[in-house]
């Protein structure tokens, strides 16, 4: 509750189930510095991203008085997030109100153009920008001209400073569970042992971020698994690594450091494999690390499509190690997503076909959301895609699937994976 | 996609269909036993459709669904005319016995079309109830998701003027999807496609998955994406009327079905968008392979 020191709140709308592991990074790394630690309050708050759920969120605000307030911003989430800030600026227009995150980054400028109760937007990678603007605001440390990495408002103008190179060590940042900031709780506990994507995807975020890979130190990483598994209240959790099967070296020594550490019987859920690379080594590594469910493309079956958005993809060493995963018990989640260019209504009846043909556990099936900042996105011309601007992002068609087609196959494919899903264990 | 073993719950009809294949009032109910012998025959139990006189098995038909998932059946469904499901108690039964998909088969939206065809007077309105039953389950916390509700539409010449009202009440009941299937050989086959295609649409239109059986992709142009023989293709070698020579579904159509009115409305379909993507389906496989 309100005491004298400088209060600040982050904020994230999350999807049913899930908690938001970055604002922990953020916080973490806030405290590493001893005036922001002994002066300022730093409280997380996440809401579920349903009806509701913004008045909770501004009578909490109205309630705490925050001196300054960064948004964790997704693309299922802006919506809310706008929403709620536009409300707490009529209220308390003195907060600085912060927006970070892969939704708001890549068009840092245009959203600060568009949604004037946004003051600063961050364009990349938060925690140590977000630092220097805690010491901007209640230190009065420097202008806001000098933080890298940040767009702003400055009167009627936006200012757009130059970008920032990430964090190269990445154990510069805190764990958030090691030092407290967030509590291990069953399901909802997120571990990482690099930050990056190897992959180009066109639709992903990640693919239009850093390409190079940077790791948390295995010290690390073992620190934190023996927190999280050395607590027998924990069931299951997490690894949020963009493929958690990155080389058979690195997987090696993740599942070895798991299981050491896994002391309860702890199951690790819904991690992302890059299936055409699963082989026996990698099954044997991923019982190791008492992986239970995997979640994996193929996003789409059409070969030319995976090629033309930047994937690749090998129906026979797909189907195989699928198949060599459910053949130690693990469930495979296998997705798909509608709209992507090169595909049209039959050859998504045909990726439904094909992927039914594995028998995975479940088929998840989305429709493709063009993100700012995805190679999609920065090529939506080339494609002839048409897209809704606002988040969600919804693709409308693209030179190969019409829009009727996108409307039909969703609603084929959603009854087909409700046909599906429906199975009993 | 899902193929499903069937498993004939007897040779009798439960009404006195005018259009059902399998009706033959002389034979007997097969009993449980034999039941049960045919599910332990299936080579492949995941998935097993119950269809046929099941209202006659009364309580056998629990144990029957308790065996097929003590055989390692994941996905049991039920098709059937509805009457059973109509029954709350019997319906929570199948679904806790392990049956989580329905499909339920109607022919109106009003009595006067559906018994012209089912023969029975009072069938309609055990139909709508089985289906308010399981939207009501369906949506029910305990089975959000959990159920899935097929309806399938046979569409004959008696019926045809009540088709477009039929999915209109079908989509506000929520179903999951809809079958427009052809049936009877009197149905004028033009003039059917046009209503069925239209049919479609408005299930389209309101959010619901729809496809039609029996209608051969060149009376279908413009709704190629609901044809069931496109998006399960399968080779055919059946005769086809002169008319179908040089047609580029000539490989997978299954033709006019045989003796059906209208034969000269089938016209040979010189080029299509879809023909190679169709042919990569092909290569997926044949759901309709059978036990």
């Amino acid at each position: 509750m309100p005491n004298n020191r400088r209060r600040i709140l982050l904020v994230s709308f999350n999807v049913a189930g899930h908690d938001s592991l970055a604002l922990g990074y953020i916080k973490a790394f806030a405290l590493k510095d001893p005036t922001v630690s002994r002066r300022t309050q730093i409280d997380i708050l996440g809401f579920a991203n349903e009806e509701g759920s913004v008045r909770q969120a501004l009578y909490y605000m109205t309630e705490f008085k925050p001196h300054l307030i960064g948004f964790s911003c997704y693309v299922w989430s802006m919506g809310t997030i706008l929403e709620l800030a536009r409300s707490v600026k009529q209220i308390m227009p003195q907060v600085p109100i912060i927006a970070g995150g892969p939704e708001v980054g890549p068009g840092a400028d245009q959203y600060l153009e568009e949604h004037s109760a946004l003051d600063v937007v961050v364009h990349d990678e938060g925690e140590a920008v977000f630092l220097d603007l805690i010491r901007h605001f209640f230190a009065g440390k420097g202008q806001l001209e000098d933080i890298a990495g940040i767009s702003f408002r400055r009167g009627q103008n936006v200012v757009r400073n130059a970008d920032r190179s990430p964090i190269k060590d990445l154990d510069e940042i805190p764990s958030p569970y090691l030092t407290g900031v967030l509590t291990p709780r069953d399901g909802v506990t997120y571990l990482q042992s690099f930050r990056g994507c190897p992959f180009r995807c066109g639709f992903c975020y990640e693919a239009g971020r850093h390409k190079m890979l940077r790791f948390f130190s295995y010290e690390r990483v073992k620190e934190e698994l023996a927190l999280v598994m050395g607590n027998p209240s924990i069931r299951s959790f997490h690894f949020v690594d963009s493929v958690f099967n990155l080389n058979p070296k690195h997987l090696g020594k993740l599942s070895r450091l798991i299981q050491d550490a896994n002391r309860y019987n702890t199951a690790l859920r819904t991690i992302e494999v890059f299936t055409e690379q699963v082989d026996e080594e990698t099954v044997r590594f991923l019982v190791q690390a008492g992986v239970q469910s995997v979640e994996t493309g193929p996003q789409t079956a059409i070969a030319e499509t995976q090629k033309r958005i930047g994937r690749y993809f090998d129906a026979e060493k797909f189907s195989r190690g699928v198949r060599l995963m459910q053949e130690v018990g693990i469930h495979v989640w296998c997705d798909l997503i509608i709209g992507l260019p090169g595909d049209n209504f039959f050859r998504c009846v045909h990726s439904v076909a094909f992927t039914m043909t594995l028998k995975p556990a479940q088929i998840v099936i989305s429709i493709l959301h063009v993100l700012p900042g995805t190679p999609l996105f920065e090529k939506a011309e080339r494609f002839g895609l048409a897209f809704d601007p606002d988040p969600p992002h919804y693709v409308i068609a693209n030179d190969s699937f019409p829009f009727d087609q996108i409307y039909n196959a969703v609603l084929f494919s959603s009854s087909a994976a409700k046909e599906y899903n429906v199975a009993l264990p | 996609m899902i193929v499903y073993q069937k498993v004939c719950l007897g040779p009798e009809d439960n009404d006195h269909c005018t259009v059902c294949p399998v009706r033959d009032k002389g034979k007997k109910m097969y009993d449980l036993a034999g039941l049960t012998h045919q599910v332990n025959a299936l080579a492949d139990p995941e998935n097993v459709e119950l269809c046929g006189g099941e209202s006659r098995l009364d309580q056998d038909l629990f144990s029957l669904i308790s065996h097929a998932r003590g055989r390692g059946a994941k996905r049991i469904k039920l098709v059937t005319s509805g009457r059973w499901v109509a029954n709350w108690d019997m319906l929570t039964g199948l679904t806790e016995a392990g049956c989580r998909l329905f499909e339920v088969k109607i022919y109106g939206s009003r009595p006067e079309t559906h018994e012209a065809i089912t023969g029975k007077r009072g069938s309609f309105d055990q139909t709508l109830q089985g289906l308010q039953n399981l939207s009501t389950l369906s949506g029910s916390g305990e089975y959000e998701g959990a159920i899935y509700m097929a309806a399938r539409v046979g569409v004959t010449r008696a019926n045809l003027e009540d088709i477009i009202p039929t999915i209109a009440l079908l989509t506000s009941l929520g179903v999951d999807r809809i079958v427009l299937a052809q049936m009877g050989v009197d149905l004028p086959m033009k003039e059917a496609a046009q209503v069925v295609g239209n049919a479609m649409r408005v299930a389209a239109l309101n959010r619901v998955w729809s496809v039609c059986e029996g209608f051969p992709p060149c009376l279908m142009k413009g709704s190629e994406m609901h044809v069931t023989e496109l998006l399960w293709p399968e080779p055919s070698k059946v005769k086809k009327p002169k008319g179908c020579r040089g047609c580029t579904y000539v490989e997978i159509c299954s033709g006019p079905p045989k003796g059906v009115a209208g034969q000269r409305a089938f016209r040979a379909v010189s080029s299509s968008p879809y023909v190679e993507d169709v042919r990569l389906l092909l290569r997926i496989g044949s759901p309709h392979a059978e036990q």
